[in-house]
């Protein structure tokens, strides 16, 4: 049986959950399509946590997607419980051509309506006692704040499930149907799904989407990042965000607190063809770690927790979220690197141009608007009660990170559970802490294994491969 | 407050380091497994049994099965089945929370993050319970963890490849070894599908279908609070063993000498304020 939806949204990262949160709070019937197994499995998992306050000249439509989104942040993961802080950032100048940059980049801030304000060099480290000493002048963002973007993601789409979305895992898109310019139907492998309107956001690969809606033609290339990950012990220290100066020829180093506590560097910029390639090399760890270096001369990589790269999507067109002009209800919606921080602005636009493409739906008001509060050990301050609400609770999987059996079992037993090792680390941060595994993986595996109702062998690691590639014949 | 030590960890060391404070002054140990000897020696150990009987006659108290998660401000957040969630008391934290392969950051494995990668803990109890890791495993490091990985696999008929960068080590226990050879790098697509090793410039690839990170032996480190050496500053002293050849009488040896050190220590603390 065909189904049909009024809104078929594709891409699961963190546009498109978030677009198909939105619609779901409307009368419209929606469909998400993600060809992985997992919501953020693109750029959205490698993505380095920052709610950007601004980040292009006032008036684009980026820069007023990002306004759109800035100051919702508090309320947003109140209700979806997802870790955000408003902590500020500090972009400090070393010199004086350094120093002249700050000032073209306050008046960009605070054009896009947000907080800027240029400290002296002392006034600076009063702040950020962390920043380097030749520290001349630094401007303070105090609008930026740090977000938990996989949980994000992961909570987008749980209350879109909750509010009756239609969320399909592996559910590549592999056609569609035609008449002239109009989309029918898209097709997966499992079936032909009919909807009056199609959403674009797949990312780095929004070019094949479109090419094969035969719409707007343009080409996609991955931007990979590389990025260190230093421990929680030292990001105690650091109180702000640290940009590098964009006149800097390291440009795009940042050093970034985490909402888990550790320190994030990076990320590199680096073009490439390959949309897998996921791979770190040397040189540009080397690069990363010594441009950090230069705003933060205590760190040290004596506590790395791991070391990763992630692909942006990188186009010529850099942001668009528009209707396409050859296909009269297909509408993209990429963004680079600023997916997150503009996320909420990016859903209200695409209902807004649905609505003037003739999609006629109402708010509902029987809306769920808040996730069930489940509380993070870690960052429970005095968690001694916990075990009211779940006994689980005082029962550690993973210790470096904190992460308790309540936790992970609601994980795996939520709308969109975690359906390998990395989907539970994505929601819960277990594994992904000091010892990267060593002592919990056992127990995660256990716990996916009676969750699951599946052997260890056969259980994801990732998307598409298992623990084991077998079991010994028992002897 | 109160003049209790809390110890961490209930493997030889913890044990030997109770056994010998508790001789002066109230003890808890603390364990996140439910029975003491730790993972390397286990609690059928002649050396553990016999220090647990000595703690127990000195009226150490036995919180195990109980993580230790937090330090601060003399307290220590604990977690556990019997004891839910709350914080102890104590005037000293001795972090005896054994020691621990490198992971592939620390190796600074470079390439792309891989399914088929296992720290050796994990590798060892997934082929004790029947998961074949994989055809081709190969294993990073020459230590107590490799060789036991190794007899795990043996085992089971499967043959394992060896790859350590000192060239010293005795690795008698490998079907096929690379001694001298430096691990840098992991590649595949999705699952890893080979390690690349250097030596004296020259480059090699390994085709394996596993690695297993058995090398490198770091001290555990993951109580917030107590990571850092300079956590000593906040009453912390680690006692942790970072030999691979150490047997349980050494490091019997080594708890106890601590103690010794921890017993000063806290005198000196104590005499200054």
């Amino acid at each position: 049986m065909l189904r049909r939806f009024d809104v078929v949204v594709i891409g699961a990262g963190v546009i498109g959950t978030a677009i198909a949160l939105r619609l779901s709070q409307t009368s419209a019937r929606v469909c998400l399509l993600e060809k992985t197994g997992d919501v953020a499995e693109g750029a959205s998992k490698g993505n380095a946590g920052i709610a950007s306050s601004y980040y292009s000249a006032p008036g684009t439509l980026e820069a007023k997607l990002t306004t759109a989104s800035v100051f919702r942040w508090e309320e947003v993961c109140k209700q979806l419980n997802v870790p955000f802080k408003r902590i500020g950032a500090l972009m400090p100048a070393m010199d004086e051509v350094e120093a002249q940059a700050l000032s073209q980049e306050m008046e960009l801030a605070l054009g896009c309506g947000v907080r800027a304000q240029i400290l002296s060099g002392e006034d600076a480290r009063r702040l950020e006692p962390m920043i380097s000493e030749k520290c001349i002048s630094a401007l303070h963002l105090p609008d930026e704040g740090i977000i938990d973007p996989m949980r994000l993601t992961w909570a987008f789409a749980e209350l879109a499930a909750r509010n009756g979305a239609d969320v399909n895992f592996d559910s590549p898109v592999i056609g569609f149907g035609k008449a002239g310019a109009h989309l029918n139907s898209v097709q997966t492998p499992r079936e032909t799904i009919e909807a009056n309107f199609f959403i674009n956001a797949t990312g780095l690969h929004a070019d094949i989407i479109s090419a094969l809606a035969g719409g707007d033609s343009f080409r996609m290339w991955p931007r990979k990042g590389q990025y260190w990950i230093l421990d929680r012990e030292f990001g105690a220290n650091l109180r702000h965000i640290v940009f590098s100066a964009p006149s800097v020829e390291t440009k795009g180093i940042h050093v970034v607190p985490t909402t888990r506590g550790s320190v994030l560097l990076g990320p590199t910029v680096e073009d490439g063809e390959d949309r897998d390639d996921k791979s770190t090399t040397r040189e540009m760890l080397e690069h990363a770690i010594n441009s950090a270096q230069r705003l933060v001369p205590s760190l040290t990589l004596d506590h790395v927790i791991k070391t990763y790269a992630a692909l942006r999507p990188a186009s010529k067109e850099p942001f668009f979220v528009r209707p396409d002009a050859q296909i009269d209800n297909l509408l993209h919606a990429v963004s680079r690197s600023i997916g997150v921080s503009t996320s909420l602005g990016i859903a209200d636009y695409v209902l807004e141009l649905l609505r003037d493409k003739g999609l006629s739906v109402t708010d509902r008001l029987d809306v769920i608007r808040e996730l069930p509060s489940r509380l993070i050990l870690r960052h429970t301050v005095n968690p001694e009660n916990l075990t009211d609400l779940a006994p689980g609770y005082s029962q550690i999987i993973c210790v470096c990170e904190q992460v308790s059996a309540a936790e992970i079992e609601s994980a795996l037993t939520c709308q969109i559970p975690a359906r390998s090792v990395d989907g539970v680390w994505k929601r819960t941060g277990a594994a992904g802490g000091r010892c990267q595994g060593s002592l919990c993986l056992s127990g995660i595996l256990f716990m996916c294994s009676v969750h699951m109702n599946c052997p260890p062998e056969l259980i994801p690691v990732k998307d598409d491969t298992t623990v084991g590639v077998g079991r010994f014949d028992d002897e | 407050m109160t003049n209790r030590i809390l110890i961490v960890g209930a493997g030889i060391c913890g044990l030997a380091v109770a056994a010998e404070l508790s001789r002066k002054m109230p003890t808890t140990l603390i364990d996140r497994l439910p029975v003491i000897g730790g993972i390397t020696s286990g609690y059928e150990n002649s050396v553990a049994v016999e220090l647990a009987a000595q703690c127990s006659a000195n009226g150490v108290d036995f919180l195990l099965g109980t993580a230790g998660l937090r330090w601060m401000d003399n307290k220590l957040l604990i977690a556990g089945p019997a004891t839910g969630l709350r914080w102890l008391d104590g005037s000293h934290l001795v972090y005896a929370g054994g020691t621990r392969p490198s992971t592939a950051a620390e190796l600074r494995l470079l390439g792309a993050r891989l399914a088929g990668v296992y720290p050796a803990m994990v590798a060892y109890h997934l082929t004790e319970s029947g998961v074949k890791l994989g055809l081709r495993p190969v294993i990073i490091g020459s230590g107590r963890w490799a060789k036991r990985v190794c007899l795990a696999l043996a085992k089971r008929r499967c043959r394992a490849t060896v790859i350590s960068s000192d060239p010293s080590m005795e690795t008698d226990f490998a079907t096929t070894t690379w001694l001298g050879w430096l691990p840098v790098g992991l590649h595949g697509y999705g699952r890893v599908a080979a390690l690349q090793a250097e030596r004296e410039g020259m480059v090699q690839t390994i085709n394996c279908d596993a690695v297993v990170l058995a090398g490198m032996l770091r001290p555990m480190r993951n109580i917030d609070g107590a990571v850092f050496d300079n956590a000593q500053e906040n009453n912390v002293s680690f006692v942790q063993m970072l030999s691979e050849t150490a047997n349980e009488t050494d490091r019997a040896r080594f708890g106890r000498a601590a103690a010794s050190a921890v017993i000063t220590r806290i005198k000196g603390i104590t005499n200054e304020s």
